[in-house]
């Protein structure tokens, strides 16, 4: 990964030209909605990847890059939008310029032209995670665990494990599928088999018995046994031309013609036509939601899961457990999913009795059609031919439908749609077929013997085929499923490893920042085949989805965390770059400094660029130390973008414009600059302005209380000193309280709601000499007010942040100044 | 040799699946060891294999000239 030195963007979205230096540091930017620099993360995600997530992701249709990239007004000159990034590679040790042109947005131009350098790039590309915006914080959080597995597997370029579940399962399941045809293919052969000899019921014996009966009549020697070899015509003379072509079987032929048009005038069985509606109702159903299928799909591994718990540990990774509470955990799991898995259940088993009838229609055309062709003239049979590949689609369809399980539209067409009765004309055909074979002559005993074991030996051997595949189909139907099983049990357990880690580290990072509430909080990621679920404790009443009863706020909180985890774990030490788009947004206001200090403490070789529009939270990130550098965008305007305030070292500017007898620029510089900071130091001493509806408030409304506060609490201090008999902070306390009450009096804020010549809406009007004074009074009073460690220089703030207050500290511990005058 | 470079766009995870994947497949008596070795050889490239070529993997060896 890289660390970002300069930025230099032209053209692109809300920006017509800006530079920025970051210096491999961190950099917050910060400015009101609508000010562009959410355009700084899309320009830098542009010039890494090549694309922008905000043009490209859900929800984006009709948007594209190449058209809406460019600023507005260079949308038909996408060769003017382009964006310059300069960088170092750590582990190389080298340094890199990226260019890119909206115009050739796959293009990238890196100098120098080296190999280490590209691979890194490339790999960058493959990573457009650094970039994590407030909408997508959630992404992990609240999606459901089909969808998290995914998204986290591609996070952790896992998905290749999940594919590979996925062909392994198709597989599976075209197995199953044949081997169960195979059974139907053998049940057929069965029946044809005892259909020659017109007996009911399929019996090997009772099949020999007959054969040797028709043999006798033909003076023929008894077969003993039907094995593999057995020929039922042994010993018959048949003409060559008979050989060469094989004859109706009359009678047999008559049988089966006859009992199939009785069937089809008979009408649809009653169990098919149930059958298909019932298919009918849950295909329905399963078509409206395609959840369903996902929920029912994992039905089966969690059951077996519950069978294989026998003692004390998960039966899929060994991980200790308590066998009831992992009992009691699947069971809570299994139930959601029982009543879709009947369901499907129930589906299979109704297509699988529509594709036995597809098969025993088909084969039956098939038949007929072979009769039509020996009937001499041949019957005329093309209707009846596409009847048959109607049917035989038919099949197809349903067949894919229970290997994939997925798509249940098309299945629905077809148990949608009656196909017993055949058209007119497939039907004539039929009929003519068996006037046709009817009109045949009658054939003597010997004949019909002779005829009988002819067709039989055809049939035995079909019988014979049909028996071997069905137990080559049956084994490999076994031993697909025994590949499925091995591959899930074993990457499930690897997965589970992983994501403990994962779970380790994002529970550690919650923990960071929710101390004060939630030390005690546990993250478990727990992964099984095709989804993920994600539990969180809840305040030690156990493990539920994050969305159960976290607040959002908290849910934003676990999005980072397990964004940083995730990030940590897939990049390790390349972790050296994050863009976070105003995602600390809605992380509640008492665990915004925690959160600083996580990325700050857990990622000290990561540079974030961290953008929000809150004032208070890019203070938040200077006091903590988490920036060094930050700018402020605003009054954006569509002819000349963003107005950028680069504020790294605010007394230097405000002293250059005083230099250059600038009074109004440096008033206006104080003016903003003394807002945000009233704003971070009200929040930190619980400052009490009067309030407003609109949650703006301007410095006159927060510094005088403010200042007011900070005089209080020093008050306080100093009683809470004397109360204890601290005799030296005491007076420590009493010079700073004095040197307070003097340094506020310098800068004349409190008297600006009743001295309007003193206000600072009169800074402008000052003479130099005299604004100096002010910017003075400014500087010593703020400096007064921050923690005297050089390395730290935190204002101070008041613990806790609700309830009554205990201490005023700073940041580092240096500075803790007691307020309590009870124990 | 050969083997390393089909796997250099495979994440040392998938690796480690594929690993123990097939040694577990080896503990079985039932899987025949040419088709493990035919398997193997397909897991191991960086593209998912298909269900017909994991088809012919384990279940049709390849026609000897």
């Amino acid at each position: 990964m890289i660390r970002i030195k300069t930025v230099h963007i032209e053209e692109f979205r809300g920006i017509r030209k800006l530079n920025i230096t970051l210096d491999s540091e961190n950099l917050g930017i910060c400015g009101p909605n609508g000010t562009g620099k959410s355009g700084v993360v899309d320009a830098v995600e542009f010039c890494i990847t090549g694309d922008v997530t905000r043009l490209s992701g859900m929800g984006t249709t009709g948007l594209s890059v190449k058209s809406h990239a460019p600023h507005v007004d260079e949308r038909d000159h996408p060769e003017n939008a382009n964006v310059t990034i300069t960088a170092d590679i750590p582990s190389l040790g080298k340094s890199v310029k990226i260019f890119r042109s909206v115009k050739f947005p796959r293009e990238v131009k890196i100098t120098p032209d080296d190999t280490d350098i590209k691979l890194v790039i490339d790999e960058l590309q493959t990573h457009p995670e650094f970039a994590l915006s407030r909408r997508q914080i959630v992404k992990y959080i609240i999606t459901p665990p089909g969808q998290r597995s995914e998204d986290v597997q591609t996070l952790l370029r896992l998905e290749h494990l999940e594919n590979l579940r996925k062909s392994f399962t198709t597989f599976s399941n075209k197995r199953k599928a044949e081997a169960k045809e195979a059974e139907r293919g053998l049940s057929r052969a069965e029946n044809e088999l005892k259909n020659v000899f017109k007996i009911d019921n399929f019996d090997l014996a009772h099949i020999l018995k007959e054969a040797n009966k028709n043999r006798h009549l033909l003076g023929l020697k008894d077969l003993t046994e039907l094995i593999k070899d057995t020929s039922f015509k042994d010993g018959i003379s048949i003409p060559e031309a008979a050989e060469k072509k094989p004859t109706l079987h009359k009678s047999t032929v008559l049988k089966k013609l006859t009992t199939f048009i009785s069937e089809i005038k008979k009408g649809e069985p009653s169990l098919l036509s149930e059958g298909r509606q019932s298919a009918k109702t849950i295909l329905e159903k399963l078509n409206d939601d395609d959840k369903t299928l996902i929920l029912a799909q994992r039905h089966g591994f969690i059951k077996r899961g519950l069978e294989l718990v026998i003692e004390d540990a998960c039966p899929l990774c060994d991980k200790e457990w308590n066998a009831a509470i992992l009992r009691e955990y699947l069971n809570s799991k299994i139930l959601s999913a029982e009543k879709i898995k009947n369901l499907l259940d129930q589906l299979e088993e109704g297509i699988n009795s529509i594709v036995q009838s597809l098969s025993d229609r088909i084969e039956t055309i098939e038949q007929t059609l072979i009769y039509c062709n020996l009937l001499t003239p041949p019957i005329e049979k093309s209707e009846l031919s596409e009847y048959l590949t109607y049917l035989k689609n038919s099949k197809q369809v349903l067949t894919d439908f229970l290997i994939e399980q997925s798509e249940p539209e098309a299945a629905l067409k077809i148990v949608s749609e009656s196909w017993w009765f055949p058209n007119t004309k497939p039907l004539d055909q039929i009929n003519e077929c068996h006037a046709a074979v009817n009109a045949l002559p009658d054939k003597s005993t010997e004949d019909e013997a002779r005829d009988c074991l002819i067709v039989a030996q055809e049939r035995y051997e079909k019988y014979r085929a049909s028996v071997s595949e069905e137990e080559k189909l049956k084994t490999h139907e076994s031993l697909a499923k025994k590949v499925l099983d091995l591959y899930n049990k074993i990457s499930t357990g690897i997965l589970e490893d992983i994501y403990d880690k994962v779970a380790a580290d994002f529970t550690i990072y919650y923990r960071i920042i929710n101390h004060e509430d939630e030390d005690e909080f546990l993250g478990k990621l727990i992964s099984a085949p095709a989804k993920l679920n994600f539990d969180v404790d809840f305040y030690g009443r156990g493990l539920f989805p994050p969305g159960a009863y976290h607040s959002e706020g908290h849910q934003d909180g676990m999005g980072i965390c397990l964004y940083l985890a995730l990030m940590k774990h897939t990049l390790g030490d390349n972790f050296t770059f994050a863009l976070l788009d105003d995602v600390l947004m809605s992380v509640d206001t008492g665990h915004r400094r925690e959160v600083c200090r996580l990325l700050k403490s857990k990622f000290p070789d990561t540079q974030f660029i961290l953008t929000t529009h809150d004032k208070v939270w890019l203070q938040y990130m200077k006091t903590e130390g988490l920036i060094t550098r930050s700018l402020s965008f605003a009054n954006w305007t569509i002819d000349a973008g963003p107005r950028v305030w680069d504020h790294h070292d605010i007394w230097s500017e405000i002293q250059d414009a005083l230099d250059q007898e600038n009074v109004s620029t440096a008033a206006s510089l104080l003016r903003n600059y003394l807002e945000y900071t009233a704003t971070l130091l009200a929040d930190n001493l619980r400052a009490r302005p009067r309030f407003s509806g609109d949650g703006r408030y301007d410095l006159g409304d927060l510094m005088p209380p403010t200042l007011k506060e900070w005089k209080k609490n020093l008050e306080k201090a100093e009683k809470s000193a004397a109360h204890w008999k601290r005799e030296s902070e005491k007076v420590l306390l009493i010079a700073k309280r004095a040197k307070a009450k003097e340094l506020i009096a310098r800068t004349n804020a409190e008297e600006w709601s009743i001295n309007p010549s003193v206000h600072f809406n009169d800074w402008a009007n000052l003479q130099g000499s005299e604004f100096k004074e002010v910017v003075v009074a400014f500087k010593e009073l703020l400096e007064h007010m921050r923690c005297e460690n050089v390395n730290c220089k935190s204002y101070l703030y008041i613990q806790p942040r609700k309830g009554l207050a205990q201490e005023m500290r700073c940041n580092c511990g240096a500075t803790i100044i007691n307020l309590r005058t009870k124990a | 040799m050969a083997k390393q470079d089909e796997q250099i766009n495979l994440s040392p995870t998938v690796v480690k699946v594929i690993d123990q994947f097939t040694a577990a497949m080896r503990a079985d008596e039932v899987i025949e060891s040419d088709a493990i070795d035919r398997l193997e050889e397909l897991l191991r490239k960086p593209i998912v294999p298909k269900t017909d070529e994991i088809y012919a993997a384990l279940f049709k060896p390849p026609q000897k000239s």
